[in-house]
């Protein structure tokens, strides 16, 4: 049996070697007119022939919920191969579906019921509906590597991952589809914020998740 | 009663009862209601129609405490995309206790831009905005419109609805659309209350089977036959197809107009044996719901006209009608604060001296409603209304014009 203080040691070499080799890379998302754009899915796609670790089985699944009929949150990005749970917290059923290439598949959600969860094998935007309540959309967006995540009210994005030459990608359900194709090589080694700039302004808002309870009649 | 309605209700009550149906999968939603409801009315035969008044109130004099309604909302689902919903309904007063107000099969297919939705069997039209909550029940007043007052006793279609819709926000669109048209047999005897009683304020609804009742305005008449006191809402008298048809705009989540064009095509010289007559009503009805933060803006308008019997002759029914209502409503909290102006009129187009249809008259309704608990709401409601109805003097010294007043306060159990 391994000692107290044998387990420290070990605990705190492990916890050296993760801060050794990755880092919090941060990047900065402005529209064209220079504001934070809140909401944006990022990630990172190693360059230098160095392969993105696949995701760990025992990962926990994401979650994307439903709420007051909403989706929530509005875009979620997962890894390939992640497990989403699609509960339900509204007192209602949902019936949700995407036609998407990336993954088409429907799902009921009963009221107080769990589902089980659903795998996403395929990368690409998984667009999100509801069958019953049909204001409702989201996007799944399905990455090819562990670093992804999104961008907060600042237009910032942090992940942790190891020093060196990326392709970053981002994507936004109002972006033009230039941006949308749009690669950006980045290195992340210093404590430096990268910055993006869309190139085109972000499509007007045509919705909001300001629903009441009697919207769908 | 309507074979087509019947046929319906018993399919999807077979459907309920039979073994399968413990394993599908089956949601719930209903209310209990209860409370202390009372009006105030200079005459006492201004009570309640269903009571054989001349009133357009639902309570009497008396306060009393009463369990004023249960309503249960059921849907089953068959298929992934095919339900069967039901409402049932008890009711103190009224022809029956207990009834089922809606019952029919809705398809719901998986569809990429325009979305098709199928209905068949009994059921209301999306007409309004104001009936959305629990078993057609309104979140913002006890008592409906008298536009919707009239809906909930005299418009049941037993057929089927076709919808297409498009939704605005996968296509990065503000504007969402809807089209429906419904073709169906049965509402026949539609016009009949507004005729005689005239437009009235409140929630009893009318269930597959029921008789509605109303004043003996028949009585000074030199008819051979007695002339029935109630009307047999969903009957269908002369073998006709009705067909509503009508379109949804919504604008995001804040706005939404609905209009609609209904007519039941019925042989206005069709009688059944227990002389019910076929009214040939026909009316446009458009509505509005806006929302802004914790205020919410309702409307709706509507004009038609109906009639009955051999007009050339002197002997029938023919009027024009119309309604309007506003509505503002605000959510503060667990409470809610909705006021609401009604206006209606009946315009007697005939000129049968013993049976004068002008009716006309106002409305003012404040409710508020208190979410206590995910289970419990307490509500208060107070009307105002006048009414001026031209057969009330039909009775010798009785007027036309009233103000009557009507209040509740319940508490309603929901789950």
């Amino acid at each position: 049996m391994l000692s107290r203080q044998m387990t420290t040691a070990i605990c705190t070499a492990l916890l050296l070697c993760v801060t050794t080799t990755a880092q919090a890379a941060e990047l900065l998302l402005l529209s064209k007119d220079n504001l934070p754009i809140e909401g944006a899915a990022v990630w990172l796609q190693p360059l230098n022939n160095a392969a993105a670790p696949i995701k760990s089985v025992d990962a926990p699944p994401a979650v994307m919920d439903q709420r007051n009929k909403q989706f929530v949150p509005h875009v979620l990005t997962v890894q390939r191969g992640t497990e989403v749970e699609f509960p339900n917290s509204d007192k209602v059923k949902h019936h949700v579906y995407s036609f998407s290439e990336a993954q088409p598949f429907e799902i009921k959600l009963y009221s107080g019921e769990s589902a089980p969860p659903v795998t996403f094998n395929n990368d690409g935007i998984v667009v999100l509906g509801c069958n019953i309540h049909d204001h409702m959309l989201a996007y799944l967006v399905v990455v090819d590597t562990p670093w992804h995540g999104m961008t907060d009210a600042e237009g910032t994005f942090r992940v942790s991952a190891p020093p060196g030459q990326y392709r970053v990608k981002v994507w936004h359900p109002r972006m033009h589809l230039e941006d949308q194709h749009a690669q950006h090589d980045m290195v992340f080694s210093e404590s430096q914020p990268e910055l993006i700039q869309l190139r085109r302004p972000l499509a007007p808002s045509v919705s909001t998740d300001d629903t009441d309870e009697f919207d769908e009649y | 009663m309507n074979i087509r309605a019947s046929a319906a209700a018993l399919f999807i009550l077979s459907c309920l009862m039979s073994p399968s149906a413990l394993s599908l999968k089956t949601e719930i939603h209903g209310l209990l209601e209860g409370g202390l409801v009372g009006a105030r009315y200079g005459e006492p035969w201004l009570n309640s129609w269903m009571d054989g008044g001349v009133g357009v109130l639902r309570y009497q004099r008396e306060d009393r405490w009463e369990i004023t309604q249960g309503l249960l909302d059921a849907q089953i689902e068959l298929t992934s995309t095919l339900n069967a919903n039901i409402s049932a309904s008890y009711y103190p007063d009224g022809d029956r206790s207990f009834g089922l107000s809606e019952a029919y099969l809705h398809y719901r297919p998986l569809a990429k831009n325009w979305r098709p939705r199928v209905k068949a069997g009994l059921f209301y039209p999306h007409f309004s905005l104001e009936n959305v909550d629990i078993g057609w029940s309104s979140p913002y007043t006890q008592s409906f419109s008298a536009i919707n007052s009239w809906i909930a006793e005299e418009l049941r279609v037993a057929g089927t609805e076709l919808s297409l819709s498009l939704p605005g926000r996968p296509r990065r669109s503000p504007h969402t659309w809807t089209l429906s048209a419904a073709f169906y047999k049965g509402n026949d005897p539609i016009g009949t209350l507004l005729s005689w009683r005239g437009w009235a304020l409140h929630n009893r609804q009318t269930r597959l089977g029921e008789s509605v009742r109303f004043a003996d305005y028949f009585q000074f008449q030199p008819m051979a036959e007695e002339f029935p006191t109630q009307v047999d809402v969903i009957e269908e008298t002369d073998g006709r197809w009705g067909f509503y048809v009508g379109g949804h705009w919504r604008f995001q989540q804040s706005t939404d107009v609905r209009l609609y064009y209904y007519d039941n095509q019925a042989d206005p010289l069709s009688e059944e044996v227990n002389r019910q007559y076929g009214w040939e009503t026909r009316f446009t009805s458009l509505a509005l719901k806006h929302r802004r933060g914790a205020w919410t803006l309702l409307m709706q308008a509507m004009t038609g006209s109906s009639r009955m019997g051999h007009l050339d002759e002197g002997g029938g029914v023919d009027i024009n009608f119309g309604s309007a209502y506003a509505l503002i409503s605000r959510k503060v909290g667990q409470h809610r604060f909705s006021l609401r102006y009604d206006y209606f009129e009946v315009t007697d187009e005939d000129r049968n001296p013993y049976d004068p249809n002008r009716s006309r008259g106002n409305g003012v309704t404040a409710a508020w409603h208190y979410q206590w608990s995910p289970h419990w709401q307490f509500r208060g409601e107070y009307i105002s209304l006048d009414s001026d109805n031209d057969n009330r003097t039909l009775w010798r010294g009785w007027a036309a014009q009233h103000r009557q007043q009507q209040w509740v306060g319940l508490i309603q159990y929901r789950f």
